[in-house]
């Protein structure tokens, strides 16, 4: 009996002291070594952690972009040329000061040893002029710079990195120096376990929350964590968890802004997929928003032809829409050569062979509605389920007709509408096949290097058109990640438009300094 | 060292095995249980009230009027999605159970004949024991897709080598037999020999076999299903464990008890009766030496398996050495 | 007893071959790898060209594969394509994990099959007891998620005693790391207890049957000694068969280790295979399996001097 007594005693011991001063937040893998060079792109988890130790020069909280290393900048009146003067009394964690050299080298830096989320093969050149001010040049307008290029990339230290040839090979916790609110401290990769301290000497204050520590918890298991103790924030997509926590005393739940995006990819190299018909007929023959319900229960909203989201500051609703029209999908599948002609209810092409349209997914559930939605017109939809690396296979190869993927980074600056369809995009998943219509080229080059605002909005509006005039891709839904906490211990708030580029994480280096909301 | 049971009759000590089926109340209902799985795998047409992968109501509903079980995350009918799983399940377990078996037989008779087919065999065992079987199934279904078909052939593929050896040592120990000698003298030829003398003999071994790689496949299925490797096409135990298994809320409310509970559950009732069934397989037909048959059915090739660390002593076989130790427990756990 | 050492050394020395082929052909069956599939691992230029030229990946198979032998030499396990670290390193730091879990959750079912065994072999037969052996069998059998769930379930949602989660955080007290494992082992000995159980019945209740014993017994000497008895005769057997359960829990346990979020090397194994992480897969194998053969060797080394045949 006292054997039980005692076992139960340790059993119930939690470790005290530690749970207190920290915040434990989950995640549900590993992501890598947290610097530019090594972290894991599988997800947005690492380059959102990435954010703690490592700064920009430009950030962004509830209500847009905000000076951060740089405390202000000007733009030429072409757009080529900015010039940002930086903050002072910056240091890095090893107590150097950080200065327009460490800038400079970081833009070098990384054309030379790419940093996986942005594209900067637009900067011609970087300049210093003085201690404080570093000039940027690029080689044409770029609407997007400041969004997703100067609130982006993180400064790295020139005394670290320079001269190091594979820097995805220094992995220890000398070379994890930045100008971050937080110093990384113990790292256990099999674990996947990070711990942050506080950096007592950030230009912004000392954080308020002294340490972060990241687990991993497997997802199925996050919010009943959070429910334990175990960790103080997890996410989750499923909406009934708004339900679960409704007057619960300290738990609470926060939804972002629906960022999370499902869509359809279309092979543009594919004969049947090259054709404009097939993808508008595709478009009518799916009960979208029937589709977005079933999958999202409830939480998402139904996906928009061109793309952007209805609610994001970006959006036009002129463009063309598809309602679902089983007539009108098997009329334009009959301009293309099939109907049932045989009376089984499946289209037949010329020769008699059934329409059969294989979607490629890993994630066999949530196809489910849209395979049934085809298969009410006639067409003979299949799934196709593969585990990820095969699906990356398949589509590098271009060998599928119909993709689908759900990703994040459908929102923020409207750039994305250019990536997603060039071939540059950084997040992966979010990448499709090349649309090679002039139009889409020339609207989606007017956008980038649009100088004036309204001339910019202008052009994003008609490329919204363009691209539900083509259907490069199929939206279906647009979700919101929900993030449960433990509200004792902290006060969330949404990133507008998403950290960095769209990412529905709430982990913003804001939450935890002094001073703010 | 201990000398085998058969050797030393003490009588006294034992269970008296009734020669006949010992149909006890237990056995009796691990039989009434594997029917009425079977019965509903059958009837599933009738039993469940919406078809497979159809839409029956709003999603995660709780039980109500044509939804005694409510519905799933995408609104599909819990009942009629465990009554279709069973068919898919039992159906996946018994093909399993079927080629698997008839390539144990198959081959463990043959190598029983020549040295070199049982030198195969045993490479191949040891090869494929070298690599977990779990993974190789994650790698196959990487590879292939994760199609029932594709699953079954996979899992015989797993199941069948290392049984070979024990059909085949028991083969042997038939054959060496002095009527066996004596009715080739007389002039018997092999197959008869092999229809008379060895399959009635080799029956209980093969029916244990048969029952229990039934009660692994499922398992291992299930166990995929877990992890999303299931047939996305048709549900089975593993795929609806899989499907409430990855539903973050499971645990939050009572849902886990209608949707991961059926499917559990089916697979621990499964299990039972089929380990109890082959026991009482085991039983019938067994020679009078029973208590190696009695422990081969209660455990499968590990009973075997136990013979063979004894040593048996009859004649011509070698005394068990490492190497059949090994082979026979690197088989155990799995079938 | 020379010719059986040499057909045993030939026989391992071609398993061992045979092994290696495996190893480095199998990941390679696979569509998609980190290098082909920007979408997996979309990795900068420069890192790509360092790997591409390191393992040769866009050279013929043959040429990989001598390469593959020539770095196994030299001990180079490679890097991971993942996370660019030495595999040594990413496989290494898996091993005490994995270690802790195998050889507490395999103590403990020998201990406790060993109990159960001898309890069953001594005690009454009849129903009860065929009762309670179908009952132990039945629970054995069960699938281990099944297992894993109703653990979770009873000990982290009703009664919320213990972590959900298998992967333990820093700091490592004892009493920490304990709660995280416990878990786990408690599933992986519920799975292998029923199988010791009935080994070790069967191999006692052998041996209490042989006339020597009996003998014994007829002297007139308690139950305890009997016992003893029993088990010095047994154990070097029991050992042996039981350590080669010991392989089949390396990587074996990995459902459960994924099921729990376990830091060990079956989980390992599980997401390199989905990440196509060719030199990883490779080197869980080889270091599983040389980790095995070490357990392995040496128990069977403990068993033979224990045997008192040997002496």
């Amino acid at each position: 009996m006292r054997l039980v007594a005692w076992l139960v005693a340790l059993a119930l011991a939690a470790p005290a002291g530690s749970q207190e001063a920290a915040v434990r937040i989950a995640w549900w893998t590993d992501v890598g070594f947290p610097t530019p060079f090594s972290f894991s792109t599988v997800g947005p988890g690492g380059v959102v952690r990435l954010t703690l130790l490592y700064d920009s020069l430009l950030w962004k909280d509830d209500r847009g972009l905000i000076p951060w290393l740089a405390e202000s900048w000007r733009t030429s009146s072409d757009g080529t040329r900015y010039v940002f003067r930086l903050r002072r009394q910056v240091v890095w964690h090893d107590g150097r000061p950080l200065t327009a050299r460490d800038v400079r080298f970081s833009f070098a830096y990384f054309r030379r040893h790419p940093f996986r989320w942005v594209d900067l093969s637009v900067v011609r050149a970087v300049e210093v002029q003085d201690r404080e001010t570093v000039v940027v040049e690029l080689a044409r307008p770029f609407a997007p710079f400041l969004e997703n290029v100067a609130g982006v990339v993180p400064v790295i230290p020139e005394h670290v990195w320079g001269g190091v040839e594979a820097p995805e090979r220094r992995q220890s916790l000398e070379v994890a120096v930045g100008s971050g609110p937080y110093r990384l401290v113990e790292y256990r990769p099999e674990l996947g376990f990070y711990r942050f301290v506080a950096f007592a000497g950030y230009f912004r204050g000392r954080p308020v929350v002294r340490e972060i520590q990241y687990v991993v918890v497997p997802p199925a298991r996050q919010v009943l964590a959070v429910q334990t103790g175990e960790v103080d924030l997890a996410m989750t997509t499923a909406p009934e968890v708004v339900d679960l926590f409704r007057g619960h005393p300290y738990l609470r739940v926060l939804a972002t802004e629906p960022l999370s995006v499902g869509r359809l990819v279309f092979n543009l190299e594919h004969p049947l997929g090259g054709r404009k018909l097939f993808r508008q007929a595709l478009a009518h023959a799916v009960d979208v928003p029937d589709v977005a319900n079933w999958v999202t229960r409830g939480s998402g909203i139904p996906g928009n032809p061109g793309v952007v989201r209805p609610g994001d500051p970006w959006y036009t609703p002129r463009v063309r829409r598809y309602a679902f029209d089983p007539v009108q999908a098997r009329r334009l599948l009959r301009s293309l050569g099939y109907e049932d002609r045989d009376g089984d209810g499946f289209l037949e092409g010329p020769d008699g062979t059934r329409l059969v349209v294989e979607v490629v997914t890993s994630a066999a559930r949530e196809t489910e509605p849209l395979l049934r939605s085809l298969l009410r017109v006639g067409v003979d939809a299949r799934a196709r389920v593969v585990d990820p690396p095969t699906r990356a296979q398949l589509a590098a190869e271009g060998r599928f007709l119909v993709l689908y993927t759900t990703h994040v980074g459908a929102g923020g600056d409207p750039d994305y509408l250019r990536t997603w369809f060039s071939g540059e995009e950084a997040n992966a998943f979010a990448a499709g096949t090349v649309l090679r219509t002039p139009e889409f080229q020339r609207w989606a080059r007017l956008q980038a290097e649009a100088v004036d605002p309204a001339q910019r909005r202008r052009a994003v509006y008609q490329l919204q058109r363009v691209l539900s005039e083509e259907l490069p891709t199929l939206v279906l839904f647009y979700r919101p990640f929900y993030w449960v906490y433990d509200s004792r211990k902290l006060r969330l708030w949404n990133t507008r438009g998403g950290l960095l580029n769209g990412i529905p994480l709430v982990e913003n280096k804001l939450l935890f300094l002094p001073g703010t909301r | 060292m201990a000398r085998p049971a058969g050797a030393v009759a003490v009588p006294s000590r034992r269970t008296p095995r009734t020669p006949g089926p010992g149909v006890d109340v237990p056995t009796a209902g691990a039989l009434l249980v594997l029917a009425a799985l079977v019965g509903v795998a059958v009837l599933a047409g009738v039993l469940a009230s919406y078809a497979p992968r159809e839409v029956a109501g709003p999603p995660l509903a709780t039980p109500g009027p044509r939804l005694p079980l409510g519905t799933d995350e995408l609104g599909r009918d819990l009942w009629s999605l465990w009554i279709y799983g069973t068919r898919t399940s039992l159906l996946l377990g018994a093909s399993v159970g079927l080629l698997s078996t008839a390539a144990a037989a198959a081959a463990g008779i043959a190598s029983a004949g020549t040295h070199v087919f049982a030198r195969i065999v045993s490479a191949f065992t040891e090869l494929v024991a070298a690599i977990p079987v779990f993974l190789l199934l994650v790698l196959t279904m990487a590879l292939t897709g994760p199609s029932l078909g594709a699953l079954v052939l996979a899992l015989s593929t797993c199941g069948w080598a290392v049984f070979a050896r024990v059909v085949r040592v028991q083969t042997r120990v038939e054959l060496q037999r002095d009527f066996v000698a004596a009715s080739q003298a007389l002039g018997a030829t092999p197959v008869w020999v092999l229809r008379r003398h060895v399959l009635p003999q080799l029956a209980p071994l093969l029916w244990t076999k048969f029952l229990l790689t039934v009660r692994w496949a499922v398992v291992v299925e299930a166990t995929l299903g877990i992890v999303g490797l299931s047939d996305p096409v048709r549900p089975s135990w593993g795929s609806v464990l899989g499907s409430a298994f990855s539903y973050p809320l499971l645990f939050a409310g009572d849902v886990w008890l209608r949707w991961a509970g059926p499917p559990a559950l089916s697979v621990a009732l499964l299990t039972w009766s089929c380990t109890a069934v082959g026991e009482l397989a085991a039983g019938t037909g067994g020679r009078r030496n029973g208590d190696a048959r009695g422990s081969a059915a209660l455990t499968g090739s590990w009973g075997a398996v136990r013979e063979l660390a004894l040593g048996p002593s009859r004649r011509g076989i070698p005394e068990g050495s490492v190497e059949k130790k090994s082979a026979g427990w690197a088989a155990h756990g799995r079938v | 007893m020379r010719a059986m050492w040499g057909t045993a050394a030939t026989r391992g020395l071609l398993l061992g071959v045979g092994v290696l082929v495996a190893n480095f052909a199998v990941p390679r069956l696979l569509p998609g790898t980190p290098l082909t599939a920007p979408e997996l691992a979309p990795l900068p230029s420069g890192a790509r060209q360092r790997i591409q030229a390191e393992y040769l990946l866009d050279r013929p198979w043959t040429e990989q594969f001598a390469h593959y032998l020539r770095s196994l030499a030299r001990g180079d396990l490679g890097r991971s394509l993942v996370s660019f670290r030495p595999v040594t390193q990413v496989v290494g730091e898996r091993v005490p994990w994995t270690v802790l879990l195998v050889l507490t959750s395999w103590t403990g079912a020998v201990v406790l099959g060993a109990l159960l065994g001898t309890l069953s072999a001594v005690t009454e037969r009849g129903f009860r007891r065929r009762l309670w052996l179908s009952a132990l069998v039945f629970v054995g059998s069960l699938p281990e998620f099944l297992v894993a769930s109703l653990l979770i379930l009873t000990f982290s949602v009703w009664l919320p005693l213990l972590p959900a989660s298998g992967a333990p955080h820093p700091p490592y007290t004892w009493a920490q790391v304990a709660r995280h494992v416990f878990l786990p082992v408690v599933t992986l000995v519920v799975s292998a207890t029923p199988t010791f159980a009935l080994l070790s019945r069967d191999l006692v209740g052998a041996v209490l049957r042989e006339p020597f014993l009996l003998a014994v017994r007829a002297k007139g000497a308690c139950s305890w000694g009997v016992l003893r008895h029993a088990w010095r005769c047994v154990l070097p057997t029991f050992l042996t068969l039981a350590g080669l359960r010991l392989a089949g829990l390396v990587t074996g346990a990995a459902a459960v280790e994924r099921v729990f979020g376990y830091p060990g090397m079956g989980s390992l194994l599980f997401d390199a295979v989905l990440q196509r992480d060719y030199p990883v897969i490779q080197g869980v194998f080889l270091l599983g399996s040389l980790l095995v053969l070490t357990a392995s060797t040496l128990l069977e080394g403990v068993a033979r001097w224990l045997d008192p045949r040997v002496r």
